[in-house]
């Protein structure tokens, strides 16, 4: 468990949405999600290309035939597909780390 | 109190002081966490205060009030395998506790070495002593560093003249 990471994810915006690949690779936030400090949010509907090299996003569809998800890259990129977790979405608990750390101080928030 | 990105938690008694304690992310907007402590500056007389902060170039580059005692959130937090937190107390009351220096605006540091001497001095002329400086009140209301036996009668009453000592002292 990685305070840092905690650290981190309380200096995103309140209600932001905040994509799985980053916040594992940079933050180590994995045990973060999993103890329940990021809630998921529905799948976005965009990932970030990963044909082409160039940083843009690209809109998620279903493909029939190759039965996968996957993303067309206008810059001569093709069609490529997109994992799940590319897709994920969480929002930091902003208020839960407020809760705790009055809680520990032993305040009591007003609302 | 919130205001996007602070939210002012409430008063908790760290150490020996009374402390604002406010949750900040400074990441976006520096001006608005710089507001809420100019704020809480200006409703206590004698201030202190913390901005809990994820981030460190707003403390690098001196932008917080003057006086305003900083603790990072990633210094003062202990995280367990289940994601609940606690909190350094001890980390957290070396942070904000008294000033250690002397400087700034909490009056000189009762650790000083010429403050003993100076309330001393005051005490055997028997001139009035007066200003309500919150270290000034913790020194004179430690018996330590008087002369055992000999402590004046009111003295816990006394009043210390601490404008004058910030000036004298530095």
């Amino acid at each position: 468990m990685n305070a840092v990471a905690l650290s981190e994810l309380f200096e995103t915006a309140p209600g932001a949405s905040l994509r799985m690949a980053p916040l594992i690779q940079d933050l180590g936030a994995d045990a973060l999600i999993l103890s329940g400090w990021l809630i998921e949010l529905p799948l976005a509907d965009d990932a970030l290309c990963t044909a082409c090299g160039d940083p843009h996003t690209v809109n998620v569809s279903w493909d029939e035939a190759r039965q996968e998800h996957g993303g067309y890259c206008a810059d001569d990129g093709g069609w490529f597909a997109v994992a799940t977790e590319l897709r994920q979405r969480f929002r930091f608990r902003h208020e839960r780390l407020l809760d705790m750390l009055s809680g520990a101080f032993g305040l009591v928030r007003k609302r | 109190m919130t205001q996007g990105a602070c939210w002012l938690l409430g008063v908790a008694a760290i150490g020996d002081v009374e402390i604002d304690l406010v949750a900040a992310r400074e990441l976006n907007d520096p001006r608005s966490v710089m507001a809420v402590a100019g704020a809480l500056k200006c409703k206590r007389k004698n201030w202190r205060g913390l901005i809990l902060t994820g981030a460190q170039p707003m403390v690098d580059i001196g932008g917080l009030p003057r006086g305003l005692k900083v603790v990072e959130l990633k210094d003062i937090i202990v995280l367990d395998q289940a994601g609940k937190i606690a909190i350094d107390l001890k980390w957290a009351a070396a942070k904000l506790g008294p000033s250690g220096g002397g400087k700034g605006e909490h009056g000189a540091s009762r650790s000083h070495p010429h403050l003993v001497p100076y309330l001393e001095k005051r005490l055997a002329s028997g001139r009035a002593l007066a200003n309500d400086s919150a270290e000034a009140r913790q020194v004179l209301a430690d018996p330590t560093w008087a002369t055992p036996g000999e402590r004046a009668p009111g003295f816990d009453a006394m009043r210390v003249m601490v404008g004058r000592l910030r000036k004298k002292l530095g």
